[in-house]
Protein backbone atom coordinates (compact mmCIF):
# COMPACT_ATOMS: atom_id res chain seq x y z
CA UNK A 1 0.00 0.00 0.00
CA UNK A 2 1.46 3.49 -0.71
CA UNK A 3 1.67 5.89 1.19
CA UNK A 4 -0.72 8.08 -0.45
CA UNK A 5 -3.33 5.81 0.12
CA UNK A 6 -2.74 4.97 3.66
CA UNK A 7 -3.06 8.51 4.49
CA UNK A 8 -6.39 8.72 2.82
CA UNK A 9 -7.66 5.48 4.49
CA UNK A 10 -6.58 6.49 7.46
CA UNK A 11 -8.02 9.77 7.48
CA UNK A 12 -11.52 8.53 6.32
CA UNK A 13 -11.73 6.55 9.63
CA UNK A 14 -11.62 10.05 11.27
CA UNK A 15 -15.04 10.96 9.73
CA UNK A 16 -17.29 8.62 11.22
CA UNK A 17 -15.44 8.94 14.54
CA UNK A 18 -16.42 13.01 14.32
CA UNK A 19 -19.65 11.95 13.55
CA UNK A 20 -20.31 9.63 16.67
CA UNK A 21 -18.47 12.58 19.09
CA UNK A 22 -21.05 14.79 17.12
CA UNK A 23 -24.09 12.59 18.32
CA UNK A 24 -22.89 12.06 21.45
CA UNK A 25 -22.27 15.96 22.11
CA UNK A 26 -25.76 16.79 20.58
CA UNK A 27 -27.33 14.44 23.09
CA UNK A 28 -26.02 15.68 26.05
CA UNK A 29 -27.07 19.02 25.42
CA UNK A 30 -30.54 18.38 24.15
CA UNK A 31 -30.50 16.53 27.52
CA UNK A 32 -29.23 19.48 29.31
CA UNK A 33 -32.02 22.09 31.69
CA UNK A 34 -30.66 24.76 29.50
CA UNK A 35 -33.02 26.19 27.37
CA UNK A 36 -32.03 26.36 23.39
CA UNK A 37 -33.52 29.78 22.37
CA UNK A 38 -31.35 31.41 25.75
CA UNK A 39 -28.65 28.94 24.88
CA UNK A 40 -28.14 31.16 21.09
CA UNK A 41 -29.66 34.55 21.98
CA UNK A 42 -28.11 34.67 25.65
CA UNK A 43 -30.13 34.83 28.90
CA UNK A 44 -30.86 38.42 28.76
CA UNK A 45 -31.58 39.12 25.20
CA UNK A 46 -33.93 35.91 25.16
CA UNK A 47 -36.08 37.10 28.23
CA UNK A 48 -36.86 40.42 26.61
CA UNK A 49 -38.90 38.73 23.63
CA UNK A 50 -42.89 38.11 24.10
CA UNK A 51 -44.14 34.04 24.77
CA UNK A 52 -45.26 34.46 20.91
CA UNK A 53 -42.09 35.56 19.24
CA UNK A 54 -40.42 32.85 21.61
CA UNK A 55 -42.37 30.66 19.95
CA UNK A 56 -41.94 32.04 16.64
CA UNK A 57 -38.24 31.55 17.29
CA UNK A 58 -38.36 27.94 18.17
CA UNK A 59 -40.59 27.11 14.95
CA UNK A 60 -38.00 29.08 12.75
CA UNK A 61 -35.07 27.10 14.13
CA UNK A 62 -36.63 23.95 14.08
CA UNK A 63 -36.57 23.47 17.88
CA UNK A 64 -40.61 22.03 17.27
CA UNK A 65 -39.59 18.87 14.74
CA UNK A 66 -38.33 15.51 15.25
CA UNK A 67 -34.74 14.84 17.07
CA UNK A 68 -32.88 13.47 14.07
CA UNK A 69 -33.94 16.91 12.28
CA UNK A 70 -32.92 19.46 15.07
CA UNK A 71 -29.41 17.72 15.15
CA UNK A 72 -29.19 18.29 11.35
CA UNK A 73 -29.83 21.81 11.48
CA UNK A 74 -27.38 21.87 15.22
CA UNK A 75 -25.16 20.11 12.85
CA UNK A 76 -24.74 23.13 10.21
CA UNK A 77 -24.45 25.60 12.91
CA UNK A 78 -21.65 23.98 14.26
CA UNK A 79 -19.96 23.35 10.94
CA UNK A 80 -19.96 27.23 10.32
CA UNK A 81 -18.39 27.58 13.68
CA UNK A 82 -21.27 28.83 15.84
CA UNK A 83 -21.71 26.81 18.89
CA UNK A 84 -24.00 29.34 20.01
CA UNK A 85 -23.73 32.28 22.61
CA UNK A 86 -21.78 32.34 25.93
CA UNK A 87 -23.78 32.37 28.80
CA UNK A 88 -21.25 34.26 31.40
CA UNK A 89 -19.73 36.45 28.57
CA UNK A 90 -22.49 36.86 26.40
CA UNK A 91 -20.19 36.45 23.43
CA UNK A 92 -19.96 33.94 20.61
CA UNK A 93 -18.85 30.86 22.05
CA UNK A 94 -15.83 30.27 19.67
CA UNK A 95 -14.60 33.85 20.21
CA UNK A 96 -14.60 33.00 23.89
CA UNK A 97 -12.69 30.08 23.18
CA UNK A 98 -10.42 31.54 20.55
CA UNK A 99 -9.42 33.93 23.09
CA UNK A 100 -7.99 31.22 25.64
CA UNK A 101 -5.89 29.50 23.00
CA UNK A 102 -2.58 31.53 23.55
CA UNK A 103 -1.81 30.94 27.11
CA UNK A 104 -2.63 27.04 26.80
CA UNK A 105 -0.17 27.09 23.79
CA UNK A 106 2.54 29.09 25.85
CA UNK A 107 1.79 26.61 28.63
CA UNK A 108 1.49 23.08 26.96
CA UNK A 109 4.20 24.37 24.21
CA UNK A 110 6.07 24.47 27.29
CA UNK A 111 5.30 21.71 28.82
CA UNK A 112 5.73 19.26 25.37
CA UNK A 113 9.33 20.25 24.99
CA UNK A 114 10.37 19.64 28.47
CA UNK A 115 9.08 16.54 28.52
CA UNK A 116 10.33 15.51 25.74
CA UNK A 117 14.11 16.35 26.10
CA UNK A 118 13.98 15.04 30.42
CA UNK A 119 11.89 11.89 29.20
CA UNK A 120 14.56 11.02 26.36
CA UNK A 121 17.65 11.81 28.58
CA UNK A 122 16.61 10.45 31.61
CA UNK A 123 14.94 7.35 29.56
CA UNK A 124 18.43 6.70 27.84
CA UNK A 125 20.57 7.37 30.91
CA UNK A 126 18.49 5.18 33.53
CA UNK A 127 18.59 1.86 30.28
CA UNK A 128 22.18 2.41 29.98
CA UNK A 129 22.83 2.38 33.37
CA UNK A 130 20.53 -0.48 34.49
CA UNK A 131 20.45 -1.58 37.73
CA UNK A 132 22.60 1.20 39.27
CA UNK A 133 22.18 3.57 42.06
CA UNK A 134 21.05 6.37 38.81
CA UNK A 135 18.22 4.01 37.71
CA UNK A 136 16.62 2.78 41.05
CA UNK A 137 16.10 6.49 41.98
CA UNK A 138 14.83 7.62 38.28
CA UNK A 139 12.36 4.50 38.30
CA UNK A 140 11.46 5.60 42.07
CA UNK A 141 11.06 9.03 41.29
CA UNK A 142 9.11 8.19 37.89
CA UNK A 143 6.45 6.07 40.02
CA UNK A 144 6.19 8.19 42.97
CA UNK A 145 5.46 11.51 40.45
CA UNK A 146 3.27 8.98 38.28
CA UNK A 147 1.33 8.81 41.71
CA UNK A 148 0.97 12.36 42.52
CA UNK A 149 -2.36 14.21 41.59
CA UNK A 150 -0.98 17.36 40.02
CA UNK A 151 -2.73 19.61 41.36
CA UNK A 152 -2.00 18.66 45.21
CA UNK A 153 1.99 19.00 43.35
CA UNK A 154 0.67 22.47 42.69
CA UNK A 155 -0.06 23.00 45.84
CA UNK A 156 2.62 22.34 47.89
CA UNK A 157 5.01 24.50 45.24
CA UNK A 158 3.30 27.63 45.07
CA UNK A 159 2.98 27.40 49.44
CA UNK A 160 6.78 26.67 49.16
CA UNK A 161 7.98 28.77 46.58
CA UNK A 162 5.71 31.01 46.48
CA UNK A 163 4.11 31.53 50.15
CA UNK A 164 6.96 30.67 51.72
CA UNK A 165 9.97 31.58 49.73
CA UNK A 166 8.54 34.39 48.13
CA UNK A 167 10.34 33.67 45.43
CA UNK A 168 7.83 33.18 42.43
CA UNK A 169 3.98 34.36 41.63
CA UNK A 170 1.39 32.35 43.02
CA UNK A 171 -0.86 32.72 39.95
CA UNK A 172 -1.82 34.42 36.81
CA UNK A 173 0.09 35.71 33.31
CA UNK A 174 1.54 39.12 34.95
CA UNK A 175 1.76 40.86 37.93
CA UNK A 176 -1.60 43.14 38.40
CA UNK A 177 0.85 46.68 38.67
CA UNK A 178 2.30 45.65 34.94
CA UNK A 179 0.84 47.80 32.24
CA UNK A 180 2.69 46.47 29.23
CA UNK A 181 3.15 42.64 28.11
CA UNK A 182 6.44 41.42 29.17
CA UNK A 183 8.34 39.00 28.31
CA UNK A 184 10.17 38.01 31.41
CA UNK A 185 7.33 38.71 33.26
CA UNK A 186 5.05 36.07 31.18
CA UNK A 187 8.06 33.28 31.73
CA UNK A 188 8.10 34.11 35.78
CA UNK A 189 4.65 33.31 36.04
CA UNK A 190 5.45 30.19 34.00
CA UNK A 191 8.27 28.26 35.58
CA UNK A 192 5.59 26.91 38.45
CA UNK A 193 3.04 25.74 36.08
CA UNK A 194 4.76 24.44 33.83
CA UNK A 195 7.21 22.64 36.16
CA UNK A 196 4.12 20.85 37.46
CA UNK A 197 2.66 19.60 34.34
CA UNK A 198 6.15 18.57 33.23
CA UNK A 199 6.63 16.42 36.76
CA UNK A 200 3.42 14.74 36.21
CA UNK A 201 3.35 13.78 32.88
CA UNK A 202 7.17 13.07 32.36
CA UNK A 203 7.19 9.78 34.42
CA UNK A 204 4.99 7.91 31.89
CA UNK A 205 7.14 8.70 28.94
CA UNK A 206 10.84 7.96 31.36
CA UNK A 207 9.47 4.39 31.66
CA UNK A 208 8.69 3.72 28.18
CA UNK A 209 11.49 5.03 26.77
CA UNK A 210 13.75 3.15 29.19
CA UNK A 211 11.74 -0.16 28.11
CA UNK A 212 12.70 0.84 24.58
CA UNK A 213 15.87 1.01 25.04
CA UNK A 214 16.56 -1.93 26.84
CA UNK A 215 14.62 -3.69 24.12
CA UNK A 216 16.49 -2.34 22.05
CA UNK A 217 20.14 -2.69 23.51
CA UNK A 218 19.51 -6.17 23.83
CA UNK A 219 19.40 -6.24 20.12
CA UNK A 220 22.18 -8.04 17.75
CA UNK A 221 23.19 -4.62 16.07
CA UNK A 222 24.28 -2.98 19.27
CA UNK A 223 26.57 -6.38 20.05
CA UNK A 224 28.03 -5.73 16.63
CA UNK A 225 28.71 -2.10 17.59
CA UNK A 226 30.06 -3.12 20.75
CA UNK A 227 32.23 -6.08 19.44
CA UNK A 228 33.77 -3.45 16.81
CA UNK A 229 34.90 -1.56 19.77
CA UNK A 230 32.89 1.55 19.16
CA UNK A 231 33.11 4.21 22.11
CA UNK A 232 30.00 3.48 24.55
CA UNK A 233 28.74 6.62 23.64
CA UNK A 234 28.36 6.38 20.45
CA UNK A 235 26.82 3.06 21.08
CA UNK A 236 24.17 3.69 22.84
CA UNK A 237 23.84 7.63 21.46
CA UNK A 238 24.14 6.68 17.50
CA UNK A 239 22.89 3.23 17.12
CA UNK A 240 20.69 2.27 20.14
CA UNK A 241 18.52 5.63 20.93
CA UNK A 242 17.67 6.24 17.62
CA UNK A 243 15.84 3.02 17.03
CA UNK A 244 14.25 3.15 20.36
CA UNK A 245 12.98 6.90 19.54
CA UNK A 246 11.00 5.35 16.75
CA UNK A 247 7.96 4.11 18.74
CA UNK A 248 8.34 7.01 21.34
CA UNK A 249 7.88 8.86 18.23
CA UNK A 250 3.82 7.69 18.27
CA UNK A 251 3.87 8.57 21.53
CA UNK A 252 4.49 11.81 21.33
CA UNK A 253 1.69 12.26 19.54
CA UNK A 254 -0.44 11.44 21.97
CA UNK A 255 1.03 13.99 24.32
CA UNK A 256 -1.57 15.67 23.56
CA UNK A 257 -4.46 14.65 25.28
CA UNK A 258 -1.93 13.85 28.14
CA UNK A 259 -1.39 17.52 28.28
CA UNK A 260 -4.08 18.63 27.76
CA UNK A 261 -5.61 16.86 30.23
CA UNK A 262 -3.06 17.83 33.18
CA UNK A 263 -3.77 21.45 31.88
CA UNK A 264 -7.18 21.74 32.46
CA UNK A 265 -6.24 21.43 36.24
CA UNK A 266 -3.10 23.17 36.52
CA UNK A 267 -4.61 25.94 34.73
CA UNK A 268 -7.18 26.07 36.91
CA UNK A 269 -5.03 26.51 40.34
CA UNK A 270 -2.66 28.92 39.01
CA UNK A 271 -5.19 30.89 37.13
CA UNK A 272 -3.58 30.72 33.58
CA UNK A 273 -5.86 31.76 31.24
CA UNK A 274 -6.13 29.22 29.25
CA UNK A 275 -8.72 26.68 27.38
CA UNK A 276 -8.28 24.23 30.42
CA UNK A 277 -9.36 26.66 33.35
CA UNK A 278 -12.09 27.91 30.66
CA UNK A 279 -13.37 24.46 30.37
CA UNK A 280 -13.90 23.73 34.47
CA UNK A 281 -14.92 27.42 34.89
CA UNK A 282 -18.30 26.60 32.15
CA UNK A 283 -18.78 23.15 33.27
CA UNK A 284 -18.93 24.72 37.00
CA UNK A 285 -21.25 27.41 35.77
CA UNK A 286 -23.02 25.52 33.25
CA UNK A 287 -21.73 27.86 30.54
CA UNK A 288 -22.65 24.90 27.62
CA UNK A 289 -22.10 26.25 24.44
CA UNK A 290 -18.68 26.93 25.49
CA UNK A 291 -18.20 23.19 27.43
CA UNK A 292 -19.28 21.65 24.15
CA UNK A 293 -17.39 24.02 21.37
CA UNK A 294 -14.46 23.01 23.94
CA UNK A 295 -15.80 19.08 23.39
CA UNK A 296 -15.75 19.34 20.30
CA UNK A 297 -12.61 21.29 19.24
CA UNK A 298 -10.12 19.81 21.70
CA UNK A 299 -11.64 15.91 20.10
CA UNK A 300 -10.82 17.24 16.81
CA UNK A 301 -6.93 18.06 17.80
CA UNK A 302 -6.57 14.68 19.89
CA UNK A 303 -7.64 12.88 16.62
CA UNK A 304 -5.53 15.23 14.66
CA UNK A 305 -2.78 14.21 16.73
CA UNK A 306 -2.83 10.95 16.50
CA UNK A 307 -3.19 10.35 12.86
CA UNK A 308 -0.09 13.01 12.49
CA UNK A 309 1.61 10.19 15.17
CA UNK A 310 0.45 7.79 12.72
CA UNK A 311 1.95 9.21 10.05
CA UNK A 312 4.90 10.48 11.06
CA UNK A 313 5.93 6.89 12.42
CA UNK A 314 5.10 5.55 8.45
CA UNK A 315 7.89 8.33 7.45
CA UNK A 316 10.46 6.97 9.58
CA UNK A 317 10.03 3.08 9.35
CA UNK A 318 8.99 1.95 6.10
CA UNK A 319 8.60 -1.48 7.52
CA UNK A 320 4.86 -0.41 8.44
CA UNK A 321 3.99 0.82 5.65
CA UNK A 322 3.76 -1.77 3.74
CA UNK A 323 2.12 -4.48 6.79
CA UNK A 324 -1.44 -4.33 7.46
CA UNK A 325 -2.50 -1.86 10.45
CA UNK A 326 -3.07 -2.69 13.52
CA UNK A 327 -6.39 -1.42 15.25
CA UNK B 1 7.11 -11.32 43.73
CA UNK B 2 8.92 -8.25 44.09
CA UNK B 3 9.78 -6.51 47.21
CA UNK B 4 7.81 -3.38 45.74
CA UNK B 5 4.60 -5.24 45.32
CA UNK B 6 4.81 -6.70 48.65
CA UNK B 7 5.33 -3.27 49.86
CA UNK B 8 2.56 -1.78 48.09
CA UNK B 9 0.35 -4.72 48.91
CA UNK B 10 0.75 -4.78 52.78
CA UNK B 11 0.10 -0.39 52.87
CA UNK B 12 -2.88 -1.15 50.78
CA UNK B 13 -4.00 -3.46 53.26
CA UNK B 14 -2.91 -0.94 56.36
CA UNK B 15 -5.01 1.80 54.35
CA UNK B 16 -8.06 -0.55 53.83
CA UNK B 17 -7.75 -1.64 57.72
CA UNK B 18 -7.71 1.86 58.99
CA UNK B 19 -10.83 3.15 56.35
CA UNK B 20 -12.87 -0.42 57.83
CA UNK B 21 -12.05 0.32 61.51
CA UNK B 22 -12.22 4.59 60.84
CA UNK B 23 -14.92 5.21 63.93
CA UNK B 24 -12.89 3.03 66.53
CA UNK B 25 -9.52 4.75 65.64
CA UNK B 26 -10.70 7.94 65.56
CA UNK B 27 -11.52 10.34 68.57
CA UNK B 28 -13.08 13.14 66.55
CA UNK B 29 -16.33 13.13 64.53
CA UNK B 30 -14.91 13.77 60.86
CA UNK B 31 -17.69 16.88 60.61
CA UNK B 32 -18.24 17.92 64.04
CA UNK B 33 -16.55 21.62 64.21
CA UNK B 34 -15.15 23.39 67.31
CA UNK B 35 -13.87 27.04 66.34
CA UNK B 36 -12.09 26.86 69.40
CA UNK B 37 -9.48 24.79 68.17
CA UNK B 38 -9.67 26.44 64.74
CA UNK B 39 -6.25 25.50 62.40
CA UNK B 40 -4.02 23.96 65.05
CA UNK B 41 -0.68 22.32 63.77
CA UNK B 42 -0.17 18.90 64.35
CA UNK B 43 0.03 17.65 67.68
CA UNK B 44 0.25 14.72 69.92
CA UNK B 45 -3.79 15.77 70.20
CA UNK B 46 -4.83 16.65 66.83
CA UNK B 47 -1.89 14.12 64.50
CA UNK B 48 -2.63 15.97 61.60
CA UNK B 49 -3.65 19.30 62.87
CA UNK B 50 -7.13 20.93 62.46
CA UNK B 51 -8.64 23.00 60.02
CA UNK B 52 -10.24 26.36 59.93
CA UNK B 53 -13.44 24.98 61.51
CA UNK B 54 -11.59 23.51 64.09
CA UNK B 55 -12.06 19.76 63.00
CA UNK B 56 -9.43 17.55 63.25
CA UNK B 57 -7.81 16.53 59.96
CA UNK B 58 -6.26 12.78 61.08
CA UNK B 59 -10.21 11.84 61.07
CA UNK B 60 -11.22 13.46 57.93
CA UNK B 61 -8.49 11.79 56.43
CA UNK B 62 -9.47 8.35 58.21
CA UNK B 63 -12.65 8.52 57.37
CA UNK B 64 -12.03 10.19 53.59
CA UNK B 65 -10.24 6.98 52.76
CA UNK B 66 -13.71 5.22 53.25
CA UNK B 67 -15.07 7.17 50.29
CA UNK B 68 -12.55 7.29 48.19
CA UNK B 69 -11.38 3.97 48.95
CA UNK B 70 -14.92 2.88 48.13
CA UNK B 71 -15.44 4.68 44.83
CA UNK B 72 -12.62 3.43 43.84
CA UNK B 73 -12.69 -0.40 44.23
CA UNK B 74 -16.53 0.37 42.81
CA UNK B 75 -15.43 1.39 39.72
CA UNK B 76 -12.38 -0.54 39.21
CA UNK B 77 -15.07 -4.15 39.95
CA UNK B 78 -17.64 -2.06 37.33
CA UNK B 79 -14.64 -1.39 34.98
CA UNK B 80 -13.14 -4.46 35.05
CA UNK B 81 -16.64 -6.67 34.42
CA UNK B 82 -17.87 -4.23 31.86
CA UNK B 83 -13.95 -4.22 29.87
CA UNK B 84 -13.99 -7.99 30.27
CA UNK B 85 -17.65 -8.37 28.77
CA UNK B 86 -16.95 -6.49 25.74
CA UNK B 87 -13.32 -7.42 25.45
CA UNK B 88 -14.21 -11.22 25.36
CA UNK B 89 -17.38 -10.54 22.69
CA UNK B 90 -15.26 -8.14 20.62
CA UNK B 91 -12.07 -10.33 20.18
CA UNK B 92 -14.41 -13.61 20.12
CA UNK B 93 -16.90 -12.95 17.28
CA UNK B 94 -15.01 -9.97 15.72
CA UNK B 95 -17.17 -8.60 12.43
CA UNK B 96 -19.86 -6.06 13.12
CA UNK B 97 -20.03 -6.11 17.08
CA UNK B 98 -16.67 -5.98 17.40
CA UNK B 99 -16.35 -2.40 14.91
CA UNK B 100 -19.17 -1.43 16.84
CA UNK B 101 -17.98 -1.22 20.18
CA UNK B 102 -14.42 -0.33 18.90
CA UNK B 103 -15.63 3.11 17.56
CA UNK B 104 -17.42 3.60 20.81
CA UNK B 105 -13.80 2.58 22.41
CA UNK B 106 -12.32 5.31 19.72
CA UNK B 107 -14.74 7.73 20.57
CA UNK B 108 -14.60 8.38 24.83
CA UNK B 109 -10.81 7.92 24.14
CA UNK B 110 -10.99 10.91 21.64
CA UNK B 111 -10.52 12.98 24.73
CA UNK B 112 -8.90 12.77 28.25
CA UNK B 113 -11.14 10.90 30.99
CA UNK B 114 -10.88 13.61 33.25
CA UNK B 115 -12.29 16.04 30.14
CA UNK B 116 -14.96 13.80 29.39
CA UNK B 117 -15.97 13.70 33.33
CA UNK B 118 -15.70 17.10 33.65
CA UNK B 119 -18.00 17.61 30.64
CA UNK B 120 -20.66 15.01 32.14
CA UNK B 121 -20.60 15.83 35.35
CA UNK B 122 -21.32 19.09 34.01
CA UNK B 123 -24.74 18.35 33.52
CA UNK B 124 -25.07 16.10 36.62
CA UNK B 125 -25.25 17.28 40.25
CA UNK B 126 -22.13 16.14 41.97
CA UNK B 127 -22.75 13.46 44.18
CA UNK B 128 -20.96 9.51 45.18
CA UNK B 129 -23.53 8.35 42.38
CA UNK B 130 -22.75 10.63 39.68
CA UNK B 131 -19.02 10.49 39.89
CA UNK B 132 -18.84 6.65 40.17
CA UNK B 133 -21.26 6.46 37.21
CA UNK B 134 -19.20 9.10 35.20
CA UNK B 135 -15.47 7.22 36.49
CA UNK B 136 -17.43 3.93 34.97
CA UNK B 137 -17.98 5.44 32.12
CA UNK B 138 -14.40 6.77 31.02
CA UNK B 139 -13.28 4.09 32.47
CA UNK B 140 -13.86 0.47 30.92
CA UNK B 141 -11.88 0.98 27.65
CA UNK B 142 -8.53 0.57 28.49
CA UNK B 143 -9.22 -3.01 29.90
CA UNK B 144 -11.69 -3.75 27.09
CA UNK B 145 -8.81 -2.85 25.10
CA UNK B 146 -6.40 -5.41 26.43
CA UNK B 147 -9.29 -8.36 26.71
CA UNK B 148 -9.67 -8.13 23.17
CA UNK B 149 -6.11 -8.76 22.04
CA UNK B 150 -5.64 -11.37 24.48
CA UNK B 151 -9.29 -12.52 23.44
CA UNK B 152 -8.34 -12.33 19.70
CA UNK B 153 -4.52 -14.13 19.58
CA UNK B 154 -6.25 -16.97 21.70
CA UNK B 155 -9.06 -17.25 19.38
CA UNK B 156 -6.86 -19.21 16.86
CA UNK B 157 -5.02 -21.44 19.57
CA UNK B 158 -5.19 -25.31 19.26
CA UNK B 159 -7.21 -25.61 22.64
CA UNK B 160 -10.03 -23.30 21.03
CA UNK B 161 -10.30 -24.72 17.94
CA UNK B 162 -10.73 -28.14 19.46
CA UNK B 163 -13.38 -27.35 21.68
CA UNK B 164 -14.80 -25.68 18.45
CA UNK B 165 -14.41 -28.67 16.35
CA UNK B 166 -16.06 -30.76 19.28
CA UNK B 167 -19.01 -28.74 18.95
CA UNK B 168 -18.81 -26.53 21.88
CA UNK B 169 -21.37 -23.41 22.06
CA UNK B 170 -19.81 -20.25 21.73
CA UNK B 171 -20.87 -19.00 25.30
CA UNK B 172 -19.10 -22.49 26.35
CA UNK B 173 -16.02 -21.64 24.43
CA UNK B 174 -16.00 -18.09 25.93
CA UNK B 175 -16.63 -19.09 29.62
CA UNK B 176 -14.83 -22.20 29.85
CA UNK B 177 -11.99 -21.82 27.48
CA UNK B 178 -11.12 -18.29 27.14
CA UNK B 179 -12.26 -16.34 30.77
CA UNK B 180 -9.89 -18.21 32.57
CA UNK B 181 -6.68 -16.96 30.19
CA UNK B 182 -7.99 -13.14 30.37
CA UNK B 183 -7.99 -13.02 33.89
CA UNK B 184 -4.35 -12.29 34.75
CA UNK B 185 -4.21 -9.06 32.00
CA UNK B 186 -7.69 -8.53 33.93
CA UNK B 187 -6.48 -8.03 37.10
CA UNK B 188 -3.51 -6.45 36.35
CA UNK B 189 -5.97 -3.69 34.29
CA UNK B 190 -7.93 -3.96 37.29
CA UNK B 191 -5.23 -3.23 39.91
CA UNK B 192 -4.21 0.05 37.51
CA UNK B 193 -8.26 1.36 37.57
CA UNK B 194 -8.14 1.54 41.37
CA UNK B 195 -4.62 3.91 40.74
CA UNK B 196 -6.72 5.99 38.12
CA UNK B 197 -10.16 6.14 40.33
CA UNK B 198 -8.48 7.06 43.57
CA UNK B 199 -6.29 10.23 41.22
CA UNK B 200 -9.63 10.87 39.24
CA UNK B 201 -12.08 10.88 42.33
CA UNK B 202 -9.12 13.02 43.83
CA UNK B 203 -8.94 15.66 40.70
CA UNK B 204 -12.94 15.78 40.41
CA UNK B 205 -13.68 16.27 43.85
CA UNK B 206 -10.40 19.34 44.12
CA UNK B 207 -12.44 21.00 41.38
CA UNK B 208 -15.82 21.03 42.96
CA UNK B 209 -17.63 18.63 40.65
CA UNK B 210 -16.99 15.73 42.24
CA UNK B 211 -18.36 14.33 45.77
CA UNK B 212 -19.84 17.39 48.05
CA UNK B 213 -18.16 18.38 50.66
CA UNK B 214 -20.31 17.54 53.76
CA UNK B 215 -18.91 13.73 52.92
CA UNK B 216 -15.48 14.07 53.63
CA UNK B 217 -13.56 12.43 50.60
CA UNK B 218 -9.37 12.65 50.19
CA UNK B 219 -10.32 15.40 47.22
CA UNK B 220 -12.45 17.31 48.90
CA UNK B 221 -11.01 17.87 52.11
CA UNK B 222 -7.72 19.54 50.08
CA UNK B 223 -10.28 21.42 47.59
CA UNK B 224 -12.20 22.90 51.00
CA UNK B 225 -8.79 23.83 52.69
CA UNK B 226 -6.68 25.03 49.67
CA UNK B 227 -7.36 28.72 50.89
CA UNK B 228 -5.56 28.24 53.98
CA UNK B 229 -2.39 27.84 52.16
CA UNK B 230 -2.15 31.62 51.91
CA UNK B 231 -1.85 32.13 55.60
CA UNK B 232 0.36 28.99 56.28
CA UNK B 233 -1.85 26.39 57.16
CA UNK B 234 -0.20 24.26 55.51
CA UNK B 235 -1.41 20.52 57.22
CA UNK B 236 -4.56 20.50 55.88
CA UNK B 237 -3.50 20.11 52.37
CA UNK B 238 -0.37 18.28 52.86
CA UNK B 239 -1.25 15.35 54.66
CA UNK B 240 -4.36 14.35 52.78
CA UNK B 241 -2.34 14.69 49.14
CA UNK B 242 0.30 12.49 51.11
CA UNK B 243 -1.98 9.78 52.00
CA UNK B 244 -3.34 10.14 48.19
CA UNK B 245 0.19 9.86 46.79
CA UNK B 246 1.21 6.91 48.95
CA UNK B 247 -1.78 5.01 48.50
CA UNK B 248 -1.87 5.35 44.55
CA UNK B 249 1.89 4.53 44.82
CA UNK B 250 1.13 1.20 46.56
CA UNK B 251 -1.56 0.34 44.02
CA UNK B 252 0.93 1.19 41.25
CA UNK B 253 3.69 -0.58 42.68
CA UNK B 254 1.34 -3.50 43.14
CA UNK B 255 -0.04 -3.59 39.62
CA UNK B 256 3.99 -3.57 38.41
CA UNK B 257 4.58 -6.36 40.87
CA UNK B 258 1.30 -8.45 39.17
CA UNK B 259 2.58 -7.23 35.52
CA UNK B 260 5.54 -9.10 35.79
CA UNK B 261 4.52 -12.14 38.00
CA UNK B 262 1.51 -13.40 35.41
CA UNK B 263 3.86 -12.07 32.72
CA UNK B 264 7.16 -14.60 33.78
CA UNK B 265 3.99 -17.61 33.92
CA UNK B 266 2.55 -17.01 30.62
CA UNK B 267 3.82 -20.65 29.31
CA UNK B 268 1.51 -22.25 32.04
CA UNK B 269 -2.19 -21.57 31.21
CA UNK B 270 -5.79 -23.10 32.02
CA UNK B 271 -6.83 -24.89 29.38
Amino acid sequence: MDLGRYIFRRGSQLLPLLFGISILAFLLIHMSPVDPVEARLGKEEASLLSPEDLAGLRASWGLDRPLYWQYIIWLTHVLQGDFGISHLSGRPALAVIAGCIPATLVLMGTGYLLVVAISIHLGAISAKKRDTLLDHTCTVLSFIFYSTPNFWLALIMVYLFSIKLGLLPVCGTASPKALAFSLPELLRHLILPAAVLTLTTSPWYIRFLRASMLEVLAHDYVLLARAKGLPEKTVVFRHALRNALLPFLTLLGLAFPHLIGGAVVIETIFAWPGVGRLLVESALRADYPVVMGLVFLLSIFVLLGNFLADIAYLLVDPRIRYGGESD
Amino acid sequence: MNKKAYAGACFLSLVVLIAVLAPHICNYHPVDTSLGDASLPPSREHLFGTDDLGRDVFCRCVFGARVSLAVAFSVALITTAVGVAVGLVCGYTGGLVDNILMRAVDILNSLPNIIISIVILAFLKPGIFNVLAVLAFTGWTATARVVRSEAFSLKTREFVLAARALGAPDAHIIFLHLLPNVLAPALVAATFSVAHAILAEATLSFLGLGIPPHEPSWGNIMMEEMDDLMVGVWWTVFFPGVLVVSTVLAVNFLGEGLKDALETGKGDRHV
